[in-house]
């Protein structure tokens, strides 16, 4: 009978706008939750022949596969750019000027040098000369041991990253398996799509991943678009570090059979930036320092040898002789043959000629003299091409960090547009459901009075 | 394109994030006075900075240098006047002991003085500064004229100390060259002999030692005024030196300051801009349908 069926289309109707109602304040209430795609309800209308009304069915996730992926990828530019950026920091403060710094100190021992040239017998200049010289080295020790840390907090921070994102590959393996099950069930299962979406912008963080749509929205992620992490039915092969022959840390991942090397996949995100600070920069700007060191040893202590103490001896090194390049920086400190005897600083040239400061004047004269980047730079010069070489890689790893996190903020804006909750349409909504709910009251209130009028025709 | 409600919350907290940024940098900058502080400030600058740096302290070396010199070629001037006045007052002795209406005491009595003079002759050539013996070459920890011997006994080579980039000057002259000059004279001989010959009365020997003190004068005012050419050559390095000091200063200042005016005026731009920031984010939300 078409009353009943009026009596239907009512109730489906205020059904429907209940849920409208519950799920416009699913909306309200997550607008701030992290990762939240907005909801809608997915009505459609029942054919008349089949009763008529509207039926409102598991609501929609709205979400776009071509913003959800540009934000993942614009994470791992960010992490990447971020990562690099940090690792870099170090060397802005070790190539500064200003007390305690490398530049201090070599300009305290030329200075030391010259001082003692005024006055070769002078004990207090010689003195002088030996405790800049200390003064020296110990500045070249400790720049290279703070690159030396930096390079061994870029290997740490690679295992903290790359056991963060095998946490996180695992959860989204777990939830991949739960939404297959909830969709079997017909649950909903938007809120496991929405964290596990979460979970694979985090990884994406850290590494390249390229994600392929699975059944039923679960989802595989690759390595760097060929190794798989996790797959649609939860399966993971997760990724390890290990140590290579220079103590650094090179990535991993499981296979059926064992490990294989992924490092050069890692073209983006976190661990991409830190191997390559760790690689480029920090290791270019230790290289550049050790040779400078080595440079200056062997040249000051050519032109001491030649020298002579004030006890007539001669064939001192001024600072122990540099061990073959790597580590110069590290090793460099006063010779013994002048350690603690201020005599046997050689400012003479010839043996027993108390006022004798030719040797001294040739050490002076190494200041001014090309003795580093394979004869082209004096010392100073030299410090000064590594400076202005370390200043442009911060910068320029700086600028890209801030137009990293910009590209990541406009792939955030894009991908809120589709699916961030908009507090004004939320509210139109609301409105909506309501009269559509008041609609159907009214249905079903005009069906019971004429139901009710029908009755009263038997009276 | 749909406009969330994040799109607000983002764009206030970047523009509050940067403004804020801003401001810090403009603070320090106005409070260091310094443009460049670390090498990514500005990087070619901070590698400029480097060497202009080094050409100060260098600079500054130089100037320790020029005072070092300028301290002994005074004292080695003072010396010198010294020796002059010396040997003059000898000449005049020995030219009155060749008179012949002297009698032998008085000539006695002129070698006498003579003597006294000699000995004085040998201070100054033993003269001691600073713990140096300024006219023993090298050789400045003993007397180049030791008592009782009249041959030099220092070395032949003067110290020198760089004034100024790749300029040496010496800072004195090497007793050998002045009081005892291998083949040409020797001070002490000369008045040995006017001595001897005026003791003996011998107008021969007096007059060969009276030739001498001549020559040996002769040596002493020369190498007196070339004491002066290395003082002018230090005044005029002092010169050099204060020119490459000034312009190291100024180059590095230029590099790495700024000046207090824009400094300042940045400082407050990035204050009205962090302001106008602050005052944008507080009205948030924009207007709506909620509340």
């Amino acid at each position: 009978m078409s009353l009943t069926r009026a009596l239907n289309i009512g109730t489906n109707g205020m059904g429907a706008a209940a849920m409208g109602t519950a799920v416009t304040g699913h909306n309200l209430t997550n607008a701030t939750t992290e990762g939240y795609a907005r909801q809608q309800i997915d009505q459609r209308a029942i054919p008349m022949h089949m009763g008529g009304g509207v039926n409102a069915r598991q609501p929609l996730r709205i979400a776009d596969r071509y913003t959800d992926r540009r934000l993942t990828n614009s994470k791992s530019f960010e992490g990447e750019a971020s990562a690099r950026a940090e690792s870099l920091r170090v060397l802005d403060d070790v190539f500064s000027e200003g007390d305690g710094t490398l530049a201090h100190a070599l300009d305290e021992f030329e200075g030391a040098v010259a001082q003692l040239s005024n006055d070769p017998s002078d004990g207090a200049s010689r003195i002088g000369v030996l405790s800049a010289a200390g003064q020296l080295a110990a500045s070249f020790n400790g720049v290279s041991e703070q690159l030396t840390n930096a390079r061994a907090d870029a290997n740490s921070r690679i295992d903290l990253e790359t056991d963060a994102v095998n946490v996180r590959l695992e959860q989204i393996g777990a939830l991949n398996a739960q939404i297959l099950q909830g969709a079997s069930g017909y649950r909903d299962v938007s809120t496991l799509v929405d964290n596990r979406d979460q979970l694979v912008r985090e990884v994406s963080e850290r590494v390249p991943v390229t994600v392929i749509e699975g059944q039923e929205q679960t989802v595989s992620l690759l390595l760097g678009g060929s190794r798989s992490l996790v797959d649609e039915n939860g399966e993971v092969r997760r990724l390890l570090t290990t140590v290579d022959t220079n103590g650094d840390r090179v990535v991993l991942r499981e296979t059926t059979s064992g490990t294989e090397d992924v490092t050069s996949l890692m073209t983006t995100g976190k661990i991409a930036g830190y191997i390559d600070a760790r690689d480029t920069d920090l290791a270019d700007a230790h290289t550049a320092l050790d040779q400078l060191a080595e440079d200056m040893t062997t040249a000051y202590n050519t032109v001491h040898a030649a020298g002579f103490g004030l006890d007539g001896v001669t064939g001192r090194n001024l600072f122990d002789p540099a061990a073959a390049g790597v580590g110069a920086a590290s090793q460099m400190a006063v010779s013994a043959d002048v350690l603690g005897n201020p005599d046997a600083v050689a400012a003479a040239t010839v043996a027993g000629l108390s006022g004798d400061n030719r040797g001294i004047l040739n050490l002076m004269a190494l200041a001014e003299t090309d003795i580093a980047m394979g004869g082209t730079e004096t010392a100073s010069g030299s410090l000064g091409r590594l400076v202005g070489q370390v200043g442009a890689a911060v910068k320029s790893a700086d600028g890209r960090a801030e137009h990293a996190t910009l590209s990541l903020e406009q792939a955030q804006r894009l991908r809120d547009s589709v699916s961030g909750v908009s507090s004004d349409e939320e509210m139109v909504s609301l409105m909506r459901y309501q009269r559509a709910y008041q609609a159907s009251l009214r249905i079903i209130q005009t069906a019971d009075e004429m139901l009710s009028e029908l009755l009263n025709l038997g009276r | 394109m749909r406009v969330p409600d994040s799109l607000f919350t983002q764009m206030s907290l970047r523009s509050l994030s940067g403004r804020r940024t801003d401001y810090l940098k403009a603070q320090q900058q106005a409070s260091t006075g310094l443009r460049v502080e670390k090498p990514s400030d500005d990087p070619t600058a901070a590698a400029r900075a480097r060497r202009f740096r080094s050409q100060q302290k260098r600079a500054d070396g130089h100037a320790r240098a020029i005072d070092h010199a300028t301290t002994a070629l005074s004292a080695a001037d003072n010396a010198m006047s010294s020796a002059s006045s010396t040997i003059q007052r000898a000449r005049e002795l020995a030219i009155q002991g060749l008179n012949d209406t002297l009698s032998s005491s008085e000539r006695q009595s002129i070698s006498e003085e003579i003597s006294a003079l000699r000995e004085h002759m040998r201070a100054v050539a033993n003269t001691e500064t600073a713990g140096r013996y300024i006219f023993g070459g090298l050789a400045d920890d003993q007397p180049p004229f030791p008592a009782g011997s009249n041959v030099y006994a220092g070395d032949a080579t003067e110290q020198e100390v760089e004034v100024s980039p790749g300029v040496r000057v010496p800072l004195g002259i090497s007793g050998d060259q002045i009081f005892s000059v291998a083949g040409q004279s020797n001070v002490f001989d000369a008045l040995d002999t006017i001595i001897t010959g005026l003791q003996a009365d011998d107008t021969t020997v007096m007059r060969d030692g009276l030739d001498r003190i001549v020559l040996a004068q002769d040596l002493i005012h020369e190498k007196w005024s070339e004491v002066g050419t290395h003082m002018t050559s230090v005044d005029i390095a002092a010169t050099v030196v204060d020119r490459n000091s000034y312009s190291a200063s100024d180059s590095l200042s230029r590099e790495i300051e700024v000046d207090a005016f824009t400094a300042f005026s940045g400082l407050s731009t990035a204050q009205s801009a962090l302001e106008a920031a602050v005052s944008l984010a507080s009205q948030l939300p924009p207007p709506g349908l909620i509340g």
